[in-house]
């Protein structure tokens, strides 16, 4: 899949984040990008996993092209989502990009052995913030290649 | 007359290198072993007794000043040779108590071995803390060592025909038989069990058998060593226990620190992103979102502080707990409902209450307790339903255990455990307000009154919190 300038699709992304200042956040820095990007937001584990599997108030949801998961979420936690994403034939090839405040080595060690395709501190500043989301974009959808499907 | 069966140790003296004699005081000579045989070609019951006499009159003779001296002994009546030997005496005192004396023999140039070295062991053997016994080669008890008598409160010195056997545990015979099989092995070998104490007590033992061998390197039997590791084990256990404690206290005091500070940045993060925003937004010149940024930030300082203060509240519950009285719940829960009285009146709800017991415990910790999960059942409501809660209490295994029961939204089965847990929230802030530690002080409150507390319920059927308080 491309999402080179000029390409009529328009990359997905859903942000699994249950703090509204964060959501927020995300929409102003995405607004400074280059790439029009279409953000879904779903606040807990539970509605990330219907929306992923478009179930209850889900039906209609379309399939990102990226997850940003925060790992701190009411209901299922972040660690659990990833756990049933990957464990799923076909969401498993929705790269997961972890987004959280937990510098903590059991996090990170365990987002990566249930298979998470990175891991990303929230920074504290909201230029540097901005920067990171950049470089999300910049990363996977101007360099590299994502599945169909 | 006395018989050679009354000597103790005899399987240790008939199977002893050196020659030996037993006399009474008649004088009569009771006994001898086989090196005395092959030493001077003489035998008890066999017609020596006018020769054994003889040597027995020498020996007393030789030894009336010193208990060992010189003698010369003739050997074998028939080539009449006469050899000089080295004989001691030492007193002996036999299983019927009678006094007698024991004549040992050493070849001069010979290594004067070891009935002293025998001897020396019983002195030890005596010394030592350790419980020790000596078997012959048919498993038959002959030796016990004074650490033993004292076990079973023997007072006499009664050394030989105890059967150590009856003092074993009824549930360790079978194991102890199993071990005992190992003998035929030859080899040393440990095992535990428990023995009763003259007090009637039993007593953790570790039993450490090792086989004795004669001079000529033969199986004579085994020597069992007993300690008594029951307080050994009981402070092992104890501090097992308390590694325990403090691992989990530790592991709770990880858990605690992360996440706090995971909580506590957040607020943080929102308070800096936001009033950057806003300073970008005002050198754009672009102020049309400026009022709903400063929303986030002062969200985020009301959050943090509401944070430090159940912070402070759960470090209060051990840190600033106070002392123990007599408090009427009843009395509790009319302070709990009237710091509710608003909500109580606002959302309509209805409290019944049976009678509440008077408890020992912390009274100001137990308003917060009854305040805490009020407040739940006020505010995990669905809209336009009034609360409805009942508070009753039961008695059983010396505690009491108040239920709460309410009408409200219900926890999945799932959630009952991590509730209780610190900063953990079932839904989002937009739907229900709190930081998730409510419970997490509850429950320490509980744990500090010795109870338990737990939660029954389903989504859509109302909750049950129980807590129990020890009576």
């Amino acid at each position: 899949m491309d999402f080179a300038k000029g390409s009529k699709q328009k990359p997905r992304v859903l942000l699994v984040e249950d703090n509204p200042g964060d959501i927020r956040l995300t929409q102003e820095a995405l607004k400074e990008s280059e790439v029009e990007i279409v953000l879904d937001v779903v606040s807990d584990g539970e509605q990330a996993l219907d929306f992923l599997l478009k179930r209850n108030k889900f039906t209609d949801a379309i399939r990102p092209n990226i997850i940003l998961l925060d790992l701190n979420l009411p209901k299922k936690n972040g660690i659990e989502v990833l756990k049933e994403v990957k464990a799923h034939e076909s969401l498993k090839k929705i790269p997961v990009i972890v987004l959280t405040t937990s510098d903590a080595d059991h996090d990170i060690s365990k987002a990566y052995s249930f298979h998470a395709n990175c891991y990303i501190l929230k920074p504290v500043d909201f230029d540097d913030f901005a920067k990171v989301i950049r470089l999300i974009e910049v990363f996977w959808f101007n360099t590299v290649q994502l599945p169909n499907e | 007359m006395l018989k050679a069966e009354l000597v103790p140790n005899k399987d240790f003296f008939d199977s002893y290198k050196e020659a030996i004699l037993i006399a009474s005081a008649t004088p009569e000579v009771i006994y001898v072993n086989a090196a005395f045989t092959q030493l001077t070609g003489l035998m008890l019951d066999a017609g020596d007794e006018k020769a054994l006499m003889e040597i027995l009159k020498a020996c007393e003779t030789a030894t009336v000043n010193s208990n060992e001296s010189h003698c010369h002994l003739s050997i074998g009546e028939k080539n009449a040779q006469v050899k000089p030997v080295n004989v001691s005496s030492s007193p002996l005192i036999l299983s019927d108590l009678t006094k007698v004396t024991l004549f040992t023999f050493t070849r001069p140039g010979n290594n004067p071995a070891s009935i002293n070295d025998e001897r020396k062991f019983y002195e030890l053997a005596d010394a030592s803390p350790a419980m020790i016994f000596l078997e012959d080669k048919n498993g038959q008890a002959f030796f016990f060592n004074k650490a033993w008598l004292e076990f079973i409160g023997d007072s006499g010195d009664n050394r030989s025909d105890s059967k150590w056997e009856t003092y074993i545990h009824p549930e360790d015979i079978k194991v102890t038989e199993e071990h005992r099989a190992e003998d035929v092995d030859r080899v040393p070998y440990s095992y535990e069990l428990r023995l009763q104490k003259f007090d009637g007590s039993y007593r953790n033992i570790f039993v450490i058998r090792t086989p004795v061998t004669a001079e000529d390197g033969t199986f004579n039997g085994y020597m069992a060593s007993c300690l008594d590791i029951t307080e050994i084990e009981e402070s092992q256990n104890k501090i097992n226990e308390l590694t325990r404690e403090l691992k989990l206290a530790n592991e709770e005091l990880e858990q605690f620190t992360y996440v706090t500070s995971h909580d506590l940045q957040e607020p943080l993060r929102m308070i800096t992103g936001y009033i950057q925003l806003i300073q970008k937004n005002i050198e754009r010149g672009n102020l049309s979102a400026i009022q709903e940024f400063m929303d986030f930030v002062l969200s985020g300082t009301s959050r943090m502080q509401m944070l430090i203060a159940d912070l402070l509240k759960l470090s209060r519950v051990n840190r600033k707990g106070a002392p123990f009285t007599s408090v009427d719940l009843s009395e509790v829960l009319n302070v709990a409902l009237a710091h509710l009285a608003k909500k109580i009146k606002n959302t309509g709800a209805e409290i019944n209450c049976e009678q509440l017991p008077v408890v020992t415990g912390d009274t100001f910790q137990l308003v917060n307790l009854f305040e805490n999960i009020l407040d739940n059942a006020l505010k995990f409501t669905p809209l336009d339903t009034s609360p409805h809660i009942a508070i009753s209490v039961t008695e059983a295994d010396g505690k009491y255990i108040f239920e709460v029961k309410d009408n409200g939204i219900g926890i999945d089965n799932k959630f009952h455990k991590r509730i209780f847990a610190i900063f953990q929230r079932l839904h989002n802030r937009g739907e229900y307000e709190g930081t998730g530690i409510g419970l997490a002080v509850c429950k320490k409150i509980v744990e500090r009154h010795g109870g338990d507390i737990w939660v029954q319920s389903e989504p859509g059927n109302g909750s049950a919190f129980y807590f129990s308080i020890k009576k």
